[in-house]
C-alpha cells in the first residue's frame, strides 16, 4: 500500500502537491462550465411558455409500476387539456422526476423541480413521508401541491395545507371503507395489523374511533417493520385471540408474504380478513398465493382506494387503449387531479400567482372518474356517499382461476359478500 | 396462550438452521483464508435469484437445488478469481485483510445493483413446492415448506461432516486450516482446497437463500441482514468452527423467536446487541477458539 | 506584541514550507471554486455543492481512521447517521439555531461513534471492520423503530422555513475550509508525525513507550467527530433525515471515495468530489442503480491494479 511519506521534502513531492491542486481547481471549472452550460440550456429553450406541472412518482423501486400509472392519469389528462386550448390559452407541460425508493431521493428529485424548472405546480409526492419531507421546500415557493395518492391526514393542517390538496381517499376514508366492512359482515370485535408506517398508525387510530362509535371493538393492534417478512408470531396471537374479523394494511410483497402464511394457518383461515390496498388485486399475485396454499385465495375481502362513477368506465377504455391498462385508481385519482387544478387555474385567472389558484381550488366541484371532489376545509376531499367512498372486493375461486366480486358499496355491488367459515353468505 | 409462543420457537428454530448454513459458509471460508467474507450476503441473494430462475423453468425441486449449489460453486470461484489477487486470498497480515474486505465489499454492492438492474426492484417469490401444514402438537403447526427445507438442511449438514471428515480431501482441508506450514510440506494442494473451500462456502449460502426465497420474498436489497445473521451465528458457535455454527444456529433461532413473539419489532436487534456484547466480553465467540478447528 | 502580529507570526511558522503553503492555497482554492460555482449557477447547482461537502468530509474522515491508523471501518456510516439524527432530534425537541443543533449533532456522533470505535480495538482486526458494520445495522433498525420509515422532518418550525439554502451553503462552505485546514496541518503537526510511526510500526512504538491503543481511540474520536459533522450537514440541507442514512451502501460510499482518490487528504478529497458528482450527474443519464453498479467495479479495479489510488496513478504520470 502506498505509504504517506511526508519526510519526503524534496522537490518531486513539491510539484506533485502543485500539480494535484491544479488539476483539482480544473476539476471543479470543468464541473462548473458543464453547469452552467446546462443550466443555460434549460433556460433559453422556453419557447411558448407552456404552464409546467411536475410530477414527483416512483419510477424506481417496488413502486415503479404504480408510480408510472400514476403518470399515465396525468398525461391523459394534460392531453386532454392541450386538445382542448389548453389553460388560459397556454398548454400544460409535463415535467417528471423519480422519486426513488428513499425520501432522500424524493427530496432530491423535488429540489429539481422546484429550483431547476421552477414548477408552480407539483402531483405528488406519492408516499406520505416523502410529502412531509418535501413540504418545506414546496410551502416556502408557495407551490400549489395536489396530492393523488398520498393519504396521511396529519399532513393537512394549516399553515402548511395552504397549497396542499388530495384528491384521493385519505387516511380517515381507509378507516371509513374498515369499518363499513366490519358492519356488512356483523363482527362485534377486529384486530389491526399494519405495517411501521404513520399512516398506518393514523389508519388505526381512526378505524378505532370510527368502530368504536359504530359498537365495533378492536382489540389488538400490532405494527410490523416494513422490511419483515415472518408474521408468524402475529398469526399465533391472532389464533389465540380468535377475533371475528381482521384488518391489514401491508403494501407490496409484505401483504402477499402475509396472506400466504395467514391462509396457511388452518385456524386463521377460516377467520374474515380485509386487506387494505394490497397488490392482491393483481390476479397474478393473487394467483401466487392461491397456489402456495389449499384454500389460498378463497373468500378473502379486498379493500381499495378507488371510488366509482359515470365516468370510471370510459375512463377504463381510455387507459386501456392508450397504456393497455384496465381502470385503475392510482390513475384516476392523479387525472382527477390535473383536472381539478386546471379547472382552479381557470377560474382564478391567472397562473402565475398560486395564492389564487389555492382559494380558488376550494370552489372545487367536480365528478371525475376517480370520484365526485369538493373540499373539505382542511383541502381533505369529502368522505361519504355520492363522494369519496372506496370499494370492496372479494376474491372467489372457481376451477382455479380467481375472480373479484364487488360486495360494496351497494350501488356498485353485484354479489353478496360469503363467510370464509362457512362458504355461505353472511 | 403458549401454542402461539411454541409455534414461533419452531419457526425460529427452522429458520436458524436454515440460516446456520450460510454461517457454515462463512466459518469455512474464514477457517482457510482467515478472511472475512463480506459479500456472503450477495451469494445468498445470488441463490435466491437463482432459485426463482430455475423454478421459472420448471425443473423439479432438487434439481433446481443442486443447480444452484453448483452454479454458485463456479460463480464464487469465478468471482474470488477476477477480483482477489492471488497473493491476498489467505492472509494473516490485518492491511491485506482490510483490502480484501473492502473488495469483497465493493463486490456485493456490485451483485446488488446488476439483480436490481435485472430483475427489478420489486420482492420476489419463489412459490412452495409443498403445500399446507404440519401438525407438531396441540395448535402448533409449521408449514411443510418450511420443514422440508430445515430436514434439508441437517442432510446437507451431515454430508459435510461426511466431506470434511471422512473424506481424503476433508482431511487435507483441516490439515491445511490447522497447521499451513505443515500441510504444504507434506505436498497438499494449497489451491485446490482454497478454490474448493470458497466455492462450497459461499454456495452454503446460495443454498441457505434459495431456501428461505420461498418461505419469504427476496428483493435485490436482500442479503446484509443476513450477512449480520451469519455473523452473529458465527459468533455464537466460534469462528471456524463449521459445526459451532449448527449450534449458533439453532441458539439463534431460538433467542430471535422468543424476542419475536413478545417485541416483533425488537427481534433483530436485540439478537445483534446480544452478540455485540459477546464480542467485546469473548472475541472469539462462545464455543470456539480461533484457527483451531475446521 | 499585538494580536494581529502574533496571529500572522503564528500564521507564517505554520506556512513555513513549501508544501504547506501549497497545501493551505489548494484548500483555499476548492473554497474559492464552490463560492464561484455558487454565485455563478444558484438555484440546483447549490445543492449538487452541499452534498460534496458533506461527502468530502465524509469520505475524508473515514480515510482518516484508515489511512492514519489502519483501522477498517464498514460501518462508518453510523457516527455520519447519528449525527444527523442527534442534530435533528435537538432541533425538534430544543428548537436551537439550526447551525448549533449541527455541532451539537457533531459532538454527540463523536461521542458515540468514538465510544463503540473504542470498544471493537480488542477485536481481531478482521473483525472489527465487520463489528463496526453490525452496529451500523443496529442503529439502522433502532431508529427505523424509533422514528418509522419516515424518519425526522425539520424544515419548517411554526411556517417559517428555519434556514435558507444560502445561509446553510455559507456554513457548510466555512465548515468546510475549516475541517480540511485543521485535518491537514493535524496530519503533518507533531502528533500526526507521531500517528503515522505509530501505524508505520507499532512494535516499535510500543517500544519507546507510546500506548498505541490510547492513539488509535483519539484517532476514532476525531474521525467519530468529522463523520458526524458530515452527517449532521447532510441532514441540515435536506431538512430531513431517516433510517436510511444507516445502509450499508452509505457505509460504501466513502470507502468507494477514499480507495478510488487515494490514501492522502487531497487524494480523499479529490475521490470525494469526482465520485459525489457523478452520483448527482450520471443518473440522470442512466440510473442511480448503474451508478452504484460503477462505483462497485470502480473500487475493485483500483484495490486490484492501482492500489494507490487516482492520485497515485497522477503521481505515476509525471514521473
Amino acid at each position: 500500500m502506498d505509504h504517506f511519506n511526508i519526510y519526503n521534502k524534496g522537490k518531486k513531492f513539491k510539484s506533485v502537491s502543485k500539480v494535484l491542486v491544479a488539476v483539482l481547481v480544473i476539476i471543479i471549472i470543468v464541473i462548473a462550465g458543464t453547469l452552467g452550460g446546462y443550466y443555460y440550456y434549460q433556460t433559453t429553450s422556453a419557447a411558448h411558455k407552456p404552464i409546467l406541472i411536475g410530477v414527483e412518482t416512483p419510477l424506481s423501486g417496488t413502486f415503479a409500476p404504480d408510480g408510472q400509472i400514476v403518470l399515465d392519469g396525468v398525461e391523459l389528462a394534460v392531453n386532454y387539456i392541450n386538445s382542448h386550448g389548453g389553460v388560459l390559452g397556454h398548454p400544460l407541460k409535463i415535467v417528471v422526476e423519480d422519486e426513488g425508493s428513499t425520501t432522500s431521493s424524493a427530496v432530491s428529485a423535488a429540489e429539481i423541480l422546484v429550483e431547476q424548472y421552477h414548477v408552480q405546480y407539483m402531483i405528488g409526492p406519492f408516499f406520505s413521508g416523502d410529502v412531509e419531507a418535501v413540504l418545506p421546500l414546496t410551502y416556502s415557493h408557495k407551490v400549489v401541491e395536489i396530492l393523488t395518492v398520498s393519504s396521511l391526514d396529519a399532513l393537512m393542517v394549516p399553515p402548511m395545507n395552504q397549497y396542499l390538496f388530495r384528491t384521493t381517499l385519505p387516511d380517515l376514508g381507509y378507516a371509513y371503507v374498515a369499518v363499513q366492512w366490519l358492519k356488512l359482515i356483523g363482527a362485534k370485535n377486529a384486530v389491526f395489523l399494519a405495517e411501521d408506517y404513520i399512516y398506518a398508525h393514523e389508519v388505526a387510530n381512526e378505524t378505532i374511533a370510527l368502530a368504536k362509535q359504530n359498537g365495533i371493538n378492536i382489540t389488538w393492534v400490532s405494527f410490523y417493520p416494513a422490511s419483515a417478512t415472518d408474521y408468524s408470531s402475529a398469526i399465533a396471537k391472532i389464533t389465540s385471540l380468535k377475533p371475528d374479523a381482521v384488518i391489514v394494511i401491508m403494501e407490496g410483497t409484505n401483504g402477499i408474504d402475509f396472506q400466504k402464511q395467514y391462509s396457511a394457518n388452518p385456524v386463521t383461515d377460516k377467520i374474515p380478513i380485509l386487506d387494505l390496498e394490497s397488490l392482491l388485486d393483481d390476479p397474478s399475485q393473487a394467483a401466487s398465493v392461491d397456489a402456495s396454499v389449499p384454500n389460498g385465495m378463497q373468500y378473502v375481502f379486498l379493500g381499495e382506494m378507488s371510488t366509482l362513477t359515470s365516468q370510471s368506465a370510459q375512463f377504463g377504455e381510455e387507459l386501456q387503449s392508450a397504456y393497455g391498462i384496465p381502470y385503475n385508481h392510482y390513475a384516476a385519482d392523479a387525472y382527477d387531479g390535473v383536472m381539478v387544478l386546471a379547472q382552479a387555474i381557470i377560474r382564478a385567472g391567472t397562473y402565475t400567482n398560486t395564492t389564487q389558484v389555492a382559494e380558488a381550488m376550494m370552489q372545487t366541484n367536480y365528478v371525475g372518474p376517480g370520484g365526485h371532489i369538493v373540499f373539505e376545509p382542511n383541502h381533505n376531499p369529502v368522505i361519504g356517499s355520492g363522494y369519496l367512498t372506496g370499494t370492496i372486493y372479494q376474491t372467489i375461486v372457481k376451477n382455479g382461476n380467481i375472480y373479484y366480486e364487488t360486495i360494496w358499496p351497494p350501488n356498485d355491488a353485484n354479489a353478496t359478500a360469503i363467510n370464509p367459515a362457512t362458504g355461505q353468505p353472511y | 396462550m403458549f401454542s402461539g409462543l411454541i409455534s414461533s420457537i419452531f419457526g425460529g428454530i427452522a429458520y436458524g438452521l436454515i440460516l446456520s448454513l450460510m454461517a457454515a459458509g462463512l466459518s469455512l471460508i474464514y477457517g482457510i483464508m482467515k478472511n472475512v467474507n463480506t459479500s456472503h450476503g450477495a451469494f445468498y441473494l445470488i441463490g435466491g435469484f437463482l432459485a426463482y430462475l430455475f423454478y421459472a423453468l420448471h425443473l423439479p425441486l432438487i434439481i433446481n437445488l443442486i443447480l444452484v449449489v453448483l452454479s454458485t460453486f463456479f460463480i464464487g470461484i469465478g468471482a474470488l478469481y477476477l477480483v482477489i489477487p492471488k497473493k491476498l486470498w489467505v492472509t494473516l497480515d490485518p492491511d491485506e485483510q482490510n483490502i480484501v474486505m473492502i473488495t469483497f465489499l465493493a463486490l456485493a454492492t456490485v451483485t446488488e445493483y446488476i439483480v436490481l438492474l435485472t430483475f427489478g426492484g420489486a420482492s420476489v417469490s419463489i412459490p412452495s413446492i409443498f403445500y399446507g401444514n404440519v401438525r407438531i402438537l396441540g395448535n402448533v403447526y409449521l408449514t411443510a415448506q418450511i420443514t422440508f427445507s430445515s430436514f434439508l438442511s441437517l442432510a446437507v449438514f451431515i454430508l459435510l461432516y461426511l466431506i470434511l471428515y471422512k473424506s481424503k480431501f476433508g482431511k487435507g482441508i483441516r490439515a491445511y486450516s490447522q497447521n499451513r506450514e505443515l500441510a504444504l510440506a507434506v505436498g497438499i494442494n494449497e489451491f485446490i482446497i482454497v478454490i474448493f473451500t470458497f466455492g462450497l462456502g459461499v454456495s452454503l449460502a446460495a443454498l441457505s437463500g434459495s431456501l428461505l426465497g420461498s418461505i419469504f420474498s427476496i428483493n435485490s436489497a436482500s442479503g446484509w441482514d443476513e450477512l449480520v445473521i451469519a455473523f452473529v451465528i458465527v459468533t455464537f458457535g466460534g469462528i471456524g468452527n463449521v459445526f459451532g455454527s449448527l449450534i449458533g444456529g439453532l441458539v439463534y433461532g431460538l433467542v430471535y423467536s422468543i424476542v419475536l413473539y413478545y417485541y416483533p419489532s425488537y427481534a433483530f436487534v436485540a439478537v445483534l446487541l446480544i452478540i455485540y456484547l459477546i464480542l467485546l466480553i469473548k472475541p472469539s465467540g462462545i464455543l470456539g477458539k480461533v484457527y483451531e478447528r475446521v | 506584541m499585538s494580536a494581529f502580529k502574533k496571529l500572522t507570526k503564528a500564521g507564517s511558522r505554520l506556512l513555513n514550507k513549501k508544501q504547506d503553503q501549497y497545501s493551505v492555497a489548494g484548500i483555499l482554492a476548492i473554497g474559492l471554486a464552490f463560492l464561484t460555482i455558487y454565485f455563478l449557477l444558484r438555484g440546483y447547482a447549490a445543492y449538487i455543492l452541499m452534498s460534496m461537502i458533506a461527502y468530502i468530509l465524509f469520505a475524508v474522515s473515514w480515510g482518516l481512521l484508515y489511512n492514519f491508523s489502519g483501522q477498517l471501518s464498514l460501518g462508518h456510516a453510523m457516527p455520519f447517521g447519528i449525527g444527523g439524527f442527534i442534530s435533528a432530534i435537538v432541533f425538534v425537541v430544543f428548537h436551537l439555531n439550526p447551525f448549533l443543533c449541527a455541532f451539537i449533532g457533531a459532538l454527540g456522533g463523536a461521542g458515540i461513534g468514538g465510544s463503540i470505535g473504542a470498544s471493537t480495538l480488542k477485536l481481531k482486526p478482521a473483525y472489527q471492520g465487520i463489528a463496526l458494520l453490525v452496529f451500523s445495522q443496529i442503529f439502522y433498525w433502532l431508529f427505523l423503530i424509533w422514528y418509522g420509515e419516515e424518519g425526522i422532518s425539520f424544515g419548517v418550525y411554526h411556517g417559517v422555513i428555519i434556514a435558507s439554502i444560502s445561509q446553510i451553503f455559507y456554513f457548510g462552505l466555512i465548515i468546510l475550509i475549516i475541517s480540511l485546514l485543521l485535518l491537514y496541518f493535524f496530519e503533518v503537526s507533531k502528533l500526526g508525525l507521531k500517528f503515522k510511526a505509530i501505524k508505520g510500526d507499532p512494535v516499535a512504538a510500543e517500544a519507546i513507550g507510546i500506548s498505541v491503543i490510547k492513539y488509535k481511540i483519539i484517532i476514532f474520536y476525531i474521525s467519530s467527530f468529522f463523520a458526524a459533522l458530515a452527517g449532521a450537514f447532510y441532514a441540515l440541507y435536506t431538512f430531513h433525515v431517516d433510517f436510511s442514512i444507516f445502509l450499508v451502501s452509505n457505509s460504501f460510499l466513502p470507502i468507494a471515495m477514499s480507495i478510488v482518490g487515494g490514501p492522502s487528504l487531497f487524494g480523499t478529497l479529490f475521490g470525494a468530489v469526482l465520485l459525489d458528482f457523478l452520483i448527482q450527474t450520471l443518473p440522470v443519464y442512466t440510473s442511480l442503480a448503474i451508478t452504484y453498479l460503477f462505483y462497485g467495479i470502480i473500487t475493485i479495479l483500483v484495490l486490484r491494479f492501482a492500489p494507490g489510488g487516482i492520485e497515485s496513478l497522477i503521481k505515476r504520470l509525471l514521473k
